[in-house]
Order: C-alpha cells, then structure tokens, then sequence
C-alpha cells in the first residue's frame, strides 16, 4: 500500500515539472516571508527592478528565491513583478469561465437519510452547461439499519451562468439494506429506488463548488405500500 | 419647426459621431502571463503512528495515512485512513470469562474526511537563535468506524501542530478525538476514542 502511494508520488511528481520563471520587481518593492503564510515573518524585501526567480505555487503563495535564498511571496503580489518580456500576471481566482466549461464534476456530501447520518461520493458528467449526469454512492448508517446505495440521476441547471443556481432532476438505482440487529440474523433487502432532486449549487472560488441539496425517493418494496424517504445533503464539488 | 428639430437633431447626430471618432482604442492586446505556468504543490501526503485509547478497550497502537489537499492558506480538506487494534477490557480480564470479541472483530478501523483551518501560522522558537516555520489547525469531519462487527458513523475532531523541517517536510503531532455510538455492551452509548500520534508528511 504504502509502496504503491509512493509509486504514484514519483509518477505525479515527474509528471508536472515546470520551469522557473525569472521576473523584475515593477513595484516600488515586495515583501518576501519566511513560509507559506500570513503568519510568518517578512524576512527580506526586495524593491524595484531586482530580480527573483520564481520557483512553485503553494495555495495563496509562490516560492522564490532571491539572493540564492528562498522565500515566500504572496499570490496577490504577483502582480508587482513581471518577466524579462514585461509581460504581467494574471492572479485572478475566479475562473467563472472555466467553471461554466467544465464537463466533469467529483463530489463529496453530508447528509440527513431519513433520519441517520449520511455520506455520499459522486462524480459528474456535463453533457451541456444545462444538462448533467451523476452517478452517486452513499451511505448511511442508522440505529435500525445500514443503508447503501447507488443511484444515477439526470440533472438541469436552467441558469447554469449564474453564481447561485438552481438545479434539479430525477434518478433511479438500487438501495442495500443490512438490518442492525443484536439477537436474530436478518437477511440484507435489495430494493429499487427512484427519486427526484432539487438543490443549489454555488460557484465558490477556483475549482470549488458548494452544493446544497433535497432529494425524495421512492423505495419500490414487495409489500403493498411503498416507502418514501427524504434525503438532505450539504457538500461541495470539485471540477476539472 | 420641423426643419429646425431636425437639424438640431443632425448636428447633435454629427457631434456624437465626431466624439466616438474621437476615441479610438489601441487595438493591441496585452500579453498576460498566467500563473499557472508555476509547479503547484497543494497536496500533502502523510503518515502517523501514536496511541488509540478505544474505550472500555484499552489503549492500543495506531497507524493512521492521510492525504489533504490546500484550498488556500486557511482551509484544507484531508482523507484519513486509521487503523488500530483493541486489548482487552477489564471485564475480559478479572472475570475470566469467554472474550467479548473475536480476534478478527477487534481490528478497529477508521476512513473518512475531514475540513481544517489553520488558526495559528508562525513560528516556534527551539533555542535563542533558531526558529522553525510551525502552524496549529483545528479540524472537523466525519467518516466510518468498522468494529466489533459493526459499522458505525463516526465524527472526528481534534487539533494538528505542524513543524516544518524544510519547504516541504513537515513534522505533525495530531490529537483527535472518534466519536461514535457502539451497542457492544448491549446498550447504545456514544464513545469517545482519543488518539495521540506523530507524524510526518510531505508537500507535492
């Protein structure tokens, strides 16, 4: 396990290798931290037309080295600095544009099931900005039963330009039931499942997506009613 | 009249015409870099080996793998793996009757994911004149517990103080807490399992 972790660390590490990018101060000077963060200390400047050597991104900061040291420089002063071409940097973390192209979508959601604790895996495909699959897996563990389940759904996002968007759909699939039971082993239920979706999506910042959601299913038993169940789930979304 | 609206309307139609000529745009687009032309390193993988205390169980050996991923400095997301095996309770030892569990049923196991934010970026003094780049953060998640021949959902919480020993190594101490509800000794009761390990990760 742990051999195959680093196996796939070697491959990521060697697959993204890009070159250092040398840039001149345009500012009257920026200020370079010890460390990738607003906690650590400015430890050197350097001011107008020097010359630093960017190195890698971490979160909100670039590691440069200045002086034949490395320090920290914040994301958003990257636009003080330009390359030997005079070309500046574009360090805007809001790639709406991206975001209203994305085709595929992975997910992560809490929730309610019918009153046990739920959790959900999903991964979406866009057809179009207006029309979506999903194939979701959760579970949810409650004091009466486990219930597992696996459910492909189609969704429509009627404003899929918008910051905040509604969206909603219909799916179907399977749900596993394992009974909690202390004295008497009850055989696990499979049952057929078909629901209907409303939520909210909500375009947070770079390639994150907050989701809020209601879903309603129809649990088809072979008993003469069938059983209805309200699902609530808050999560978020990544794309690619 | 009508002449003379119109031509009030013409010279007025002339001068707009003339401003807008006026205003020619260079037509010269401006060559913007992209930052992502730089290596990103937001993820970070470590590994971390402590103390389990299992409730009713005993304190046991823990193992613990996490992958997160930065968001930004603040928050990160973390997917954890853990795993530890329960001792004996103090039933199980002074009555001298059968054991509770078997042993297959007495591997302990944990998956989930977690939100943490670092509250306190800084740096920690370890001499006079040596300082070293630290950082706490709170987390809080939730995931699975796999025990006792049960599965069960479990909320995780706890703290994480990180060292760092160069750019991208870092060393961790996490404290966190599983919370989960067991019906092990018949009745249901929520649980507290704490845990104390020392780690290392890497950033990639």
């Amino acid at each position: 396990m742990i051999r195959f972790m680093l196996l796939c660390l070697s491959l990521f590490s060697f697959a993204v290798v890009a070159d250092p990018v040398e840039v001149t101060v345009s500012a009257d000077f920026v200020n370079l931290h010890s460390g990738a963060g607003r906690g650590y200390p400015i430890v050197q400047v350097a001011i107008k037309g020097e010359r630093l050597t960017l190195l890698t991104r971490r979160h909100d900061w670039v590691q440069v080295e200045f002086k034949q040291q490395p320090y920290w420089l914040a994301r958003a002063d990257l636009v003080q600095v330009v390359t030997l071409q005079q070309q500046p940097f574009d360090v805007s973390a809001d790639k709406m544009a991206a975001y209203e192209a994305r085709t595929l979508e992975a997910g992560l959601q809490f929730g309610d099931f019918n009153g046990s604790s739920m959790y959900q895996l999903s991964l979406a495909y866009l057809f179009s900005p207006y029309v979506q699959t999903e194939l979701a897996l959760s579970q949810a563990n409650g004091d009466q039963a486990d219930n597992v389940s696996a459910e492909l759904s189609v969704y429509l996002s009627p404003w899929p330009h918008w910051r905040l968007s509604p969206y909603f759909g219909i799916g179907g699939g399977v749900l596993r039931t394992s009974p909690r039971t202390v004295l008497v082993q009850t055989p696990d239920r499979n049952n057929s499942l078909a629901s209907a979706e409303l939520g909210l999506r909500y375009y947070l910042s770079r390639n994150f997506i907050a989701r809020a959601g209601y879903r309603r299913s129809v649990i088809v038993t072979d008993r003469n009613d069938n059983e209805e169940i309200d699902t609530w789930k808050l999560g978020f979304s990544v794309f690619f | 009249m009508e002449t003379w609206l119109q031509r009030i309307f013409l010279a007025l139609s002339l001068t707009s015409a003339a401003a807008v000529a006026q205003q020619v745009e260079p037509d010269i687009a401006v060559d913007v870099v992209s930052e992502d032309v730089l290596d990103s390193e937001n993820w970070l993988l470590g590994a971390r080996v402590g103390v389990l205390s299992i409730e009713d169980f005993g304190s046991s050996a823990l193992l613990a793998l996490q992958l997160s991923y930065h968001i930004n400095e603040d928050f990160y997301l973390t997917a954890e793996y853990a795993q530890a095996k329960a001792g004996r309770t103090s039933f199980e030892e002074l009555s001298g009757a059968a054991p509770l569990l078997t042993d297959s049923e007495r591997e302990w196991r944990y998956y989930g994911a977690h939100l943490g934010y670092m509250v306190l970026p800084g740096e920690a003094f370890l001499s006079k004149n040596y300082a070293m780049n630290s950082g706490l953060s709170l987390f809080i998640g939730g995931g699975n517990v796999d025990f006792a021949g049960d599965k069960v959902f479990a909320l995780q919480m706890g703290s994480q103080f990180r060292l760092y020993a160069t750019d991208w190594l870092a060393l961790e101490l996490t404290f966190s807490d599983y919370i989960f509800e067991t019906t092990i000794l018949a009745r249901s009761k929520t649980t507290h399992n704490l845990s104390l390990a020392l780690g290392v990760a890497v950033y990639f």
